[in-house]
């Protein structure tokens, strides 16, 4: 079994309590919140946190709130587990429990959480490999190097974005909810991903995703989470999409769109060309097809996961497609 | 047949179940002793170099360590599984031959330290030019990765029987075809660890995770130059092999060495990551094959070429380029029969023994292709395997002497009972179903003693303990064992205490490998069994005023057959037997190796390598979804010929197994190797291994009968069914979209692609 390094646990019990000491330790702080992300990575020695804050122990944190006409508000440690047999969650926001019971299996949907899966790390072939695996190749630049092992002549790091939870909170237009010392800011989740596979959030030093705020589900919505993987369980997805589709009752043309790629990037990508074909027309055969052909052209893989760049490029069409296509069907009835 | 038996045939759960599903079962890494340190090896980040010079100053100035090895205190001579491929030294002495090969080893007082002391290990390394490709390697100006093998060809072995060119002459159709199966990791859910404890008079004590106590003692002894006698191995519970623990590996020298250094308890246990890319993996090989057949679909003539990716050691390579043309030789009727085989040294982690061992790769090429020839011929698959079908009596062209064979009653029901005619004949649905057959040894004929031997001892209250040399790897065999006691003397298994694998207390045994344990330590068991049966017989016969071949051991009791009423209970018969005279032991000895095997000859490779031989016949049903190309595995159906079933649950796990491994090698698994021959996915999240999500539903089919040779007629079963699981799924898919993909693993984009090249979706 690989070694955790040694590391200072701190358990906090209020989210006041866990900003301080954030704030004390800086770039030497952890947050730990499942834990399914941080100490894999630890292990691998992709990171080495001095001292580690536990979160578990925040009650605050916990928990699923919904009010009609409010939305629904989830507390950033919520378990995946919880998530995905929420029937609120199920009811209204069908694709974000898709996403969730997508991820690896139920063991790890307990112990992980939804702050956590938003927050996750990008991932990459060359990266997520122990140190000694790493030893004999030049520091890359997820590794605070200057060189990309996937794409020697690239400029960036192309780390892939793979949590499954944020592209369905993308399409289902949900926000974030972040507290410093200085005090809180509400984002939209279409703003917290950077696209850089170095850091792929705008999360400050200091700042803790406190909670994930969902708005009213307009009637008509429908959302899909569809995942490609080469396993039925365990694995990330090598493509996903998120679809969410509002329909107009008397017109039964979709208002509104949201179509959104996973693990095709370093972030999230949101085919806006595709969302805005779709708005305000109906639904027909030959629009699915020109929305999943966009969806095609959106999505750029390299060679840092399982599978080709060429299949997972197909399969971000394919998967768009069989999402319109299921929600369509829900759409016209 | 089975309904004579009490236990044989049944249903048997494992004598060890409790304790392995509780986690009561200490497997070699949860061993603890006192004083015990930790082990950890230095491995190298270059895949050819020479090692030059290696520091070890500050790692021994690092408080906590206790000792670090390196190449130069390894005294004994080059070990290896086959005498003439002795090349492994543990700990490298000049060179490093691939990424991850072991260049030192430290012991200090926990993990942690260890960690750090390996880090302050300086080596001066010269790269020297690497090869990676098996075919690349044997060119003339590849570099050498052993010195002492011409063109880095570490095995080659040729068969020519019969007469090749008369036979293609006779063949109305001929096809040659190419086809290639990739690097598949054990997947063994223990990983490797072994604790050594050298005592203050020298003898050495190992404790490890390995199929053969036995190889290990004798490989050590080599390496360490101690004699045999003063090395005792000891096999604890082990999660799995697979075939890939036979061999002596790198942590189970340097363990020893730290220990006889230290004179402390040292253990060494591997990570998953060094676990899948540093020990042993099922070698990816290109496959040739040339098939001709008449015009009634009857082989005429097969040429069979292997070019085996060996890596960086010999392993068992001399075995696998044999096997890899025997298995052609047992599912059909071959007149005439050629086979080149080669293994090549690379720079690459080894590749060793695994479930099959050699017959995987060629059984996968062979019966894609006799499915394309029946096509060409507008003919049944299963039909064309009837045609070819080995029987009952055969004698192959090499010599294998078939005394059992129910194949062809195999493909007979394993079609009936998948309505094979219609499935087959469905065309739209994008489902398939598809056809293999397989044969495998019970325990080919190698170099050396072959034997296995048991003891038996009744105690004074009807308890049996049993020592047995075989080594239980998962696979279940104790529980065998202690169903052939039971069964003899009238008891349950659970009376039985199997004490096994302990050079020092149990009789020697080769070990785990050859699927020989049933058929072999069985047989022996049997045996000794029979001796205490004998003087419990004799006892009761005097005692009852009968012959000893009227008495009847059942149900805990001894009685004249047919007047059970009259029956002396089986604890107070072993008292009994033991007060007589001056008293006694009820001990019992066996030994067993068959006498109808011979070892191939030399030159022609022509000899019965094995006392029996499984078959099988396994029918996979897919569906393939075109648009994405993606496989679901519906259901294989296995018809088995494994001769009597001993345990009816052991076979149907072993069948349950073999699917799902051949699912993983035909769909899922590939070992992804990198620049340098560096692997990618050394994780079981990156490395494939199907999920309980992912397996198919397995209908087990036994068809088999007794055979003359194995105990109570048992043949094997750990390895004869999965070579056929990869080629009934891959020929089902065929069926199902009519896209033949002859590159494994089958991943959904390999299968798009080709069905875009053909233009079959829109």
């Amino acid at each position: 079994m690989m070694r955790l390094p040694k590391f200072e646990y701190i358990a906090p019990a209020t989210i006041d309590e866990a900003i301080s000491i954030l704030n004390q330790y800086g770039q030497e702080a952890g947050l730990l919140a499942g834990g399914t992300d941080l100490l894999v990575a630890a292990k691998l020695r992709n990171v080495m946190p001095r001292h580690v804050i536990g979160m578990r122990g925040i009650q605050d944190l916990k928990g699923v709130a919904y009010e009609e006409g409010k939305g629904m508000k989830i507390g950033a440690l919520t378990s995946l587990y919880h998530i995905r047999n929420d029937p609120r969650v199920q009811k209204y926001y069908s694709g974000l429990a898709q996403a969730a019971a997508s991820v690896g299996a139920p063991q790890l949907q307990r112990m992980g959480t939804i702050g956590g899966n938003v927050c996750l790390n990008t991932r990459c072939f060359f990266y997520n490999q122990s140190s000694s695996w790493r030893q004999h190749r030049q520091v890359c630049f997820k590794m605070g190097g200057d060189i990309c092992h996937v794409a020697p002549k690239g400029k960036k790091c192309f780390a892939l974005f793979s949590a499954d939870t944020p592209p369905a909170l993308m399409a289902l237009e949900a926000k974030l909810k972040l507290i410093s010392s200085k005090g809180e800011r509400v984002i939209s989740i279409k703003d917290f991903y950077t696209g850089d596979g170095r850091k792929p959030t705008t999360i400050k030093p200091g700042e803790i995703l406190t909670e994930i705020q969902l708005p009213p589900p307009p009637a008509g919505q429908s959302s899909i989470y569809l995942k490609y993987r080469i396993r039925s369980s365990i694995d990330f997805p090598l493509v996903g999409a998120a679809v969410s589709i509002v329909k107009d009752e008397d017109s039964k043309a979709c208002q509104r769109a949201g179509v959104v790629l996973n693990a095709v990037g370093s972030a999230p990508i949101i085919v806006i060309e595709a969302e805005k074909l779709l708005e305000g027309s109906i639904l027909s055969k030959g629009m699915v097809t020109e929305a999943s052909n966009m969806a095609y052209r959106a999505a750029h893989p390299v060679a840092n996961t399982d599978s080709t760049p060429t299949y997972r490029r197909k399969m971000a069409g394919i998967l768009t497609r069989r999402a319109l296509e299921e929600l369509s069907t829900a759409l016209l009835c | 047949m089975s309904s004579e038996y009490s236990i044989i045939g049944k249903r048997q759960t494992r004598i060890e179940g409790m304790d392995k599903a509780s986690g009561e079962a200490k497997y070699t890494g949860d061993l603890e002793m006192p004083r015990m340190v930790i082990g950890k090896l230095l491995r190298s980040p270059l895949p050819h170099a020479r090692v030059l010079n290696v520091d070890v100053s500050r790692a021994l100035a690092l408080p906590g360590v206790k000792a670090v090895v390196t190449g130069a205190d390894v005294p004994g001579k080059k070990y290896g599984s086959f005498a003439s491929r002795r090349d492994q030294t543990g700990l490298a002495r000049d060179k490093a031959r691939y990424i991850g090969d072991p260049i030192a080893a430290v012991a200090a007082v926990d993990e942690d330290t260890a960690l750090e002391a390996i880090e302050l290990i300086k080596v001066e390394y010269e790269e020297l030019p690497a090869v990676f490709d098996a075919e690349e390697a044997m060119k003339e100006d590849a570099p050498l990765i052993h010195e002492e093998r011409e063109r880095n060809i570490c095995a080659y072995r040729t068969l020519n029987f019969g007469d090749i060119e008369e036979g293609f002459k006779d063949a109305f159709h001929i096809r040659e075809d190419r086809f290639f199966s990739q690097g598949i990791s054990h997947g063994v859910m223990e990983p490797r660890a072994a604790l050594a404890n050298c005592n203050m008079s020298g003898k050495l004590t190992v404790w490890t995770s390995t199929q053969s106590p036995y190889w290990v003692r004798r490989d050590l002894s080599l390496i360490l130059d101690l004699p045999p006698s003063r090395i005792r191995v000891i096999k604890p519970y082990v999660g799995g092999g697979f075939g890939g623990k036979g061999d002596l590996l790198d942590h189970e020298v340097a363990a020893a060495l730290l220990s006889i250094k230290t004179r402390l308890p040292v253990r060494i246990s591997l990570t998953r990551e060094e676990e899948i890319s540093c020990t042993r993996l099922r070698n990816p090989m290109s496959i040739y094959t040339r098939t001709g057949v008449n015009r009634d679909g009857e082989i005429t003539a097969q040429y069979v070429k292997c070019v085996a990716n060996g890596g960086a050691y010999a392993s068992t390579s001399i075995m696998l380029v044999y096997n890899s043309a025997q298995t052609c030789l047992i599912p059909y009727r071959i007149p005439n029969f050629k086979y080149d085989g080669y293994m090549a040294y690379t720079n690459r982690s080894a590749s060793g023994a695994m479930r099959g061992h050699g017959a995987n790769q060629p059984r996968f090429a062979v019966e894609c292709q006799l499915d394309m020839i029946a096509e060409d011929m507008g003919m049944d698959p299963a039909d064309l395997r009837l045609r070819n079908a080995t029987q009952k009596g055969d004698v192959s062209v090499n010599g294998l002497v078939f005394n059992s064979c129910e194949l062809t009653r195999a493909i007979r029901e394993g079609t009936r009972a998948t309505d094979w005619k219609k499935k087959r004949g469905q065309k739209g649905n994008f489902r398939g179903i598809g056809i293999a057959c397989g044969g495998f040894v019970c325990g080919a004929r190698s170099g050396g003693h072959t034997a296995s031997g048991s003891f038996v001892q009744v105690n004074e209250d009807g308890g049996v303990t049993l020592l047995t040399g075989s080594s239980d790897i998962g696979q279940g065999s104790e529980t065998t064992m202690a169903q052939i006691v039971a069964e003899e003397l009238g008891l349950c298994p659970s009376d039985v205490t199997v004490i096994s694998a302990d050079t020092e207390e149990t009789p020697i045994d080769p070990g785990t490998f050859s699927s020989r344990v049933t058929f072999y330590a069985g047989n022996a068991t049997l045996m000794a069994t029979r001796e205490v049966k004998d003087i419990l017989a004799g006892a009761a016969a005097k005692q009852l005023g009968v012959t000893n071949k009227e008495i009847e051991f059942r149900d805990h009791k001894v009685f004249v057959k047919g007047k059970p009423e009259q029956a002396i209970p089986f604890s107070n018969l072993a008292k009994m037997a033991e007060s007589y005279g001056h008293g006694r032991l009820i001990i019992g000895k066996g030994q067993w190796a068959p006498s109808n095997t011979e070892f191939p000859d030399r030159k022609t490779q022509y000899g019965n390598v094995s006392a029996a031989y499984s078959f099988a016949t396994q029918i996979a049903e897919v569906e393939v979804i075109p648009a994405t190309g993606e496989v679901k595995l519906l259901k294989v159906t296995v018809a088995d010929d494994c001769g009597q079933v001993i345990n009816l649950l052991g076979a149907e796990g072993q069948a349950d197994g073999s699917v799902s491994m051949g699912q993983g090698h035909a769909l899922m698994e590939n070992i992804l190797f990198g620049d340098k021959g560096q692997i990618m996915n050394p994780s079981f999240l990156e490395y494939k291994i199907p999920t309980a999500l992912d397996m198919s539903d397995v209908s087990l089919i036994e068809v088999g009968l007794p055979d003359p040779i194995g105990p109570y007629g048992a043949k094997e079963i750990g390895e004869g069914l999965i070579i056929s699981t990869v080629p009934a799924i891959i020929n089902a898919i065929y069926n199902a979209v009519g896209v033949r993909i002859n590159e494994l693993p089958v991943q959904p984009e390999k299968i798009l692609t080709a069905l875009e090249k053909e233009n079959k979706i829109k």
